[in-house]
């Protein structure tokens, strides 16, 4: 299979353990935080006990532990061996531990294949991703009664703002660590992304943040919900450090991504791959990109400050001491509303670029789509006010925001009305894909209608910090990304895991989530109109009955996760049905490859002589290449 | 059949479905939404709800009624073969038709949405410098809301700064509530007069209301909080100017021992740094 | 380990131009991070100015030695400009480069001794705060790019000692000088980049 000469690995099982691996990077992991704990406690001065703190914890040792411990982690995993050695001198080499056989070791350690880090990914997400469903899962079952609690207020709001944190934060890389990373190189002509290393540390980096915002339950939790609004953050326990750390971490992945795809995209494309041939996901890639690029430092300086505030007694959000609230919320939000849309992004790229193939059409539109997604990226800068049009901030530029926020509609309808061209008079196939890419037209339809609302001064005073919003960026967000999530998975499964999906289970999972998706998130449109508050604990008894109904949607919403996850478990484990290399006739490149795409994914670069929707058209052929282990 | 008579269709089906849904939607489901008519702004938002929903409803029919139509026009029915559809790359005058009417409809929104928000406010903080007052601000009856983990008290500077735990306003009258708070961030949510203004340490958030008749209204604090956030409820009263009258007075005696101890009433508080907690 | 693999011929390389433009390319990217990351600082500081929350912009008096800030934005200059002249004259890498080091370090030891002597504390109002946390990770930042500037003087010593390896990953050809001089102008670029965003530091919490 491959060209490269795979020697197997045969030393026993338990010496295979020892070295730079998952294993090691845990064990360091937590030697650094007792270590960070240690200094920090030895920092902590009563000079330094200034501001009273009620879990009687120490700010200071939480966050060195949580930084020693990511710098073990990281070295454990053998992430600090290429600095060391430029450190000496020694000359740069590309790629770690790529060539080192077919087994599941791999997944275990710093792989820089990126197909490897694709599957890490997918895998180490979905683990987080259940974290974050099942936390969904406990919220609603507290909302099933307005005064018999489950769970008392401040476990309810633990579990609110990790259920907000690990769904806005770690699935902002949903789509993009695994089939960015995937796909981009393969889309493009290439056999690897621009910084191999920095692809791995993006995931593995994930991976601690994930687990540290998990530790927040052993220190009280916290209270502020994904937000983390300051002042509150600045009287919150100890928990709310996890938070810091986890979304520190975050932002740093998020910009590393984003700093990679751009830096490969931009410089290696092969032969032929002409700005105006990308395939429209590439595009999204960029346009999200660039997105994570820019607007992730901002949220690191952010926690950065909130972090200084509870450590260092500086005083940026506190109000007494010439700091103001106002600026967590501004500095959060110029983060934030890009934030949104680099979880919409993506989904957009996904809906685009499989419409055309089970249309069998080319996409409708093409620079009209590219359009659409570049100004989506810009503007996504100018909106962040909206967030707060009744909290006194700027009063008189609510016009300003109004208007900036509602034209974002303008480049999000073009993506509508490429979607919409490309099935006109198209030969349309309802495979499990574009189910969910058409399930996504819907939701996010009535997420983007029920966002004019929030827009709209007037009525975003009623809307705003009510259920309503949570039920618009449930739609937007769920809607748009979880579905476009599932159409990838599904599209591009076969070819990352080289099984077929039972059909008959992903069609079940697919109708029984819209059906449940939008009985869950509709009535709360209504819930909010009716003055329910978001992220409260009880509510009035008459609106009982609709949040049992929500709740028990939600629970359905479960149940079909877990429909597929037997999917999964069935076709990746237990059938293993191989998949054909090319399922659905896509003529873009990563389908004319083998399946399972081979270590180097081609042994000649293509050659591409036209954009990869050539449908209708007799083409001369695939582009011109010979994949890995081919003919060549 | 031919892409023309396919639109025509098309369009049919569109105007019939917006034509019997659109005044259904503004006419019969919008003025029965909340927040209803129990404040001038209130009613305010209904009207605003309804034009939104009246632009919105024939729009996001256009969308669904197009890939209905196109979806079960354009099915493939030949599962054996796979046969490509036209290769049209795109239309230079749909796209530029779209481009137009979006850009219309979204000025239009923003426009009248500017429009509405100046004519009185439509109940929104609007931070300690408002721009749009709602005729006859100038005699306001000020009143101060102060949130502070995790209740509401309700200072009334013209009589003297009196301090209470209910909220109580006179029918139709002109209020300007300042919100504040002692502590971390609230939202100051008055339910059915349509009134939300976040509550920030140390700023003088300013939101008008004109009242109508005597009603009994939610409050509910709209900014997570801590962690009593969800208990953070009560109920206002609109009463009838005398009654409120006499309220006031009772309130002033009821009071009056507390209100020697109580800092002079002040546009802005601010918490004591070192006591971050609540 | 990562070299070792053997190409195989058939396996058509890389094109060689590829990596350098990357890192060309990734400079830029990574200046545009480093400018929104101070930025929130730019912002904070501009915004808390003009507010002026409870009269506490400044409590007491807060005075930053004038002197110490010059210092520090000197030595960072020089030290780019060094780094700089460096990727113009690869024989004199080794010397410029280390004396761009050498200043790197200087500034942000100047920076430790700043803070220890300051008159203030970070609760000193919102220009404290300001200028606490924009310092403080401004110094951060530097010393992660001083270790970027270490290890292309260091890639540049020993390949001048040991001479120019041929790049051995697998489909990639020739030998690493372009690959080592481009790293070189990555470097120097962004740290330059870098330095500019600490004159503006410079000018604004100092001057301003
Ligand atoms: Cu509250």
């Amino acid at each position: 299979m491959s060209a490269i000469a795979v020697t197997a690995d045969r030393r026993p099982a338990w010496r295979r353990l020892i070295g730079f691996n998952l294993l090691t990077g845990i064990v360091l992991g937590i030697v650094g935080w007792l270590i960070g704990d240690e200094i920090g406690k030895a920092i902590h001065a009563p000079s330094l006990d200034y501001y009273s703190d009620s879990a009687g914890q120490n700010d200071i040792s939480i966050l060195l532990g949580y930084l020693f411990g990511v710098i073990g982690f990281l070295i454990g995993l053998g992430f600090a061996n290429y600095p060391v050695r430029r450190l000496l001198g020694h000359p740069p080499t590309l790629a770690e531990h790529e060539d080192e056989g077919e087994g599941v070791g791999r997944y275990f350690r710093l792989c820089t294949d990126h197909k490897v880090v694709a599957i890490q990914y997918i895998i180490g997400i979905g683990v987080f991703f259940l974290v974050g469903g099942i936390n969904a899962m406990l919220i609603r079952t507290e909302l099933l009664q307005p005064n018999t609690h489950v769970f008392g207020a401040n476990q309810y709001l633990t579990l609110v703002g990790m259920h907000g944190a690990m769904m806005m934060g770690m699935m902002t890389s949903v789509i993009l660590g695994p089939f960015a990373n995937w796909l981009v190189p393969l889309m493009i002509g290439t056999r690897r992304m621009a910084f191999p290393r920095i692809e791995a540390f993006t995931f593995w980096l994930l991976m601690a943040a994930g687990v540290i915002l998990v530790t927040t339950i052993f220190f009280g939790g916290f209270q502020t919900g994904w937000t983390g609004y300051a002042p509150l953050s600045d009287q919150g326990t100890a928990g709310y450090d996890a938070y810091i750390g986890f979304f520190a971490l975050i932002g740093v992945s998020m910009c590393l991504l984003g700093f990679n795809l751009l830096a490969t995209i931009i410089t290696m494309r092969a032969p032929g791959m002409t700005w105006s041939r990308l395939p429209i996901f590439v595009w999204s890639v960029v346009a999200t990109a660039v997105l994570m690029l820019l607007a992730a430092p901002m949220l690191i300086a952010t926690l950065l400050m909130a972090a200084l505030d509870r450590t260092a007694q500086t005083a940026f959000f506190i109000p007494g001491n010439g700091g103001s609230p106002y600026l967590y919320q501004n500095l959060f939000w110029v983060f934030g509303h890009p934030e949104v849309y680099i979880v919409a992004l993506p989904g957009f790229g996904i809906v685009l670029e499989l419409l055309p193939v089970f249309s069998r059409k080319p996409l409708w539109g093409y620079r009209l789509a590219v359009a659409g997604m570049l100004g989506v990226s810009l503007l996504s800068f100018f909106v962040w006010q909206h967030h707060l049009f009744v909290s006194g901030i700027n009063a008189d530029l609510r016009p300003f925001y109004m208007l900036s926020t509602e034209l974002i509609s303008l480049p999000t309808g073009f993506i509508f009305l490429c979607a919409m061209g490309t099935i006109w008079r198209g030969r349309i196939r309802f495979t499990v894909p574009m189910l969910f890419c058409l399930g996504w037209v819907f939701n996010f339809l009535i997420g983007g209608i029920s966002g004019v609302f929030l827009s709209d001064v007037p009525s975003d005073v009623t809307t705003h910090g009510s259920f309503f919003s949570m039920a618009h960026f449930h739609y937007t967000i769920m809607g748009g990304l979880v579905f476009t999530l599932f159409a990838a998975i599904y599209y591009w499964g076969p070819k990352m895991f080289g099984v077929r999906f039972n059909d008959r289970l992903s069609k079940i999972h697919f109708w029984s989530l819209f059906i449940a998706f939008n009985s869950t998130f509709a009535p709360l449109f209504a819930l909010g109109m009716l003055g329910m508050p978001r992220r409260v604990v009880t509510y009035p008894a008459n609106l009982q009955p609709l949040n049992d109904w929500v709740s028990v949607s939600a629970f359905v919403i479960g149940l079909s996760m877990i429909v597929f996850l037997v999917n999964l478990v069935w076709s990746l484990v237990l059938k293993r049905e191989p998949a054909d290399p090319n399922p659905w006739r896509s003529k873009s490149l990563e389908w004319q490859l083998p399946t399972p795409v081979p270590l180097h994914d081609f042994d000649t670069f293509p050659v591409f002589d036209e954009d990869p929707y050539p449908y209708g058209v007799e083409r001369p052929g695939p582009p011109a290449f010979a994949p890995a282990g081919g003919a060549g | 059949m031919d892409d023309v008579n396919h639109f025509r269709r098309l369009c049919l089906v569109w105007l019939l479905a917006s034509v019997i849904a659109t005044p259904l939607v503004v006419f019969v489901l919008a003025p029965g939404l909340p927040p209803g008519n129990g404040s001038v702004q209130a009613s305010g938002q209904v009207v605003d709800n309804a034009v939104l929903l009246g632009v919105s409803t024939p729009v996001a029919l256009a969308v669904l009624v197009y890939f209905f139509y196109a979806l079960v026009a354009f099915r493939e029915r030949d599962q054996s073969a796979v046969l490509d559809g036209p290769p049209v790359r795109g239309h230079s005058g749909v796209q530029t038709t779209w481009l137009v009417v979006t850009t219309a409809i979204v000025l239009f929104l923003a426009a009248y949405g500017s429009i509405r928000m100046l004519e009185d406010g439509s109940g929104g903080g609007q931070g300690p410098n408002p721009i749009a007052k709602p005729t006859g601000a100038a005699g306001a009856l000020q009143v101060q809301v102060i949130a502070q983990q995790w209740k509401f008290t309700y200072r009334y500077p013209s009589y003297g700064g009196l301090e209470t735990a209910d909220l109580e306003l006179p029918a139709h009258r002109v209020v300007a509530l300042h919100v504040t708070s002692l502590d971390v961030i609230h939202s100051f949510w008055a339910y059915q007069l349509g009134v939300k203004a976040d509550a920030n340490p140390g700023v003088d958030n300013i939101a008008y209301v004109q009242t109508k008749g005597p009603l009994t209204f939610n409050v509910h604090c709209a900014e997570l909080c801590g962690v009593w956030h969800g208990y953070m409820f009560e109920r206002g009263r609109v009463v009838a100017q005398s009654q409120f009258a006499a309220w006031i007075h009772q309130q002033q005696q009821q009071y009056a021992p507390v209100q020697k101890s109580l800092v002079p009433y002040s546009k802005q508080y601010f918490p004591d740094p070192q006591r971050r907690g609540g | 380990m990562e070299a070792s693999a053997p190409a195989a011929a058939h396996i058509e390389p890389e094109p060689r131009e590829w990596q350098p433009r990357a890192l060309w390319v990734g400079a830029r990217l990574l200046c545009g991070a480093a400018a929104f990351f101070f930025m929130a600082f730019v912002f904070a500081y501009f915004y808390l100015r003009s507010l002026d929350v409870n009269k506490s912009w400044k409590i007491g008096s807060v005075n930053v030695p004038f002197g110490f800030g010059l210092a520090i934005a000197v030595a960072l200059v020089l030290s780019a400009v060094l780094l700089r002249l460096a990727t113009s004259r690869p024989e004199k890498v080794v010397a410029l480069g280390v004396g761009a080091l050498g200043l790197a370090l200087l500034a942000v030891v100047l920076q430790v001794i700043e803070w220890t002597t300051l008159g203030f504390g970070p609760a000193s109002g919102g220009y404290a705060s300001v200028f606490i946390g924009w310092t403080a990770f401004y110094a951060v930042f530097a010393v992660t790019s001083a270790y970027w500037i270490e290890t292309q003087v260091a890639t540049a010593w020993r390949s001048q000692r040991e001479g120019v390896r041929q790049r051995r990953h697998e489909g990639v050809v020739g030998d690493d000088r372009e690959l080592l001089s481009a790293g070189l102008e990555a470097c120097s670029f962004f740290w330059a980049f870098y330095v500019a965003i600490g004159v503006v530091a410079f000018v604004i919490l100092y001057v301003v």
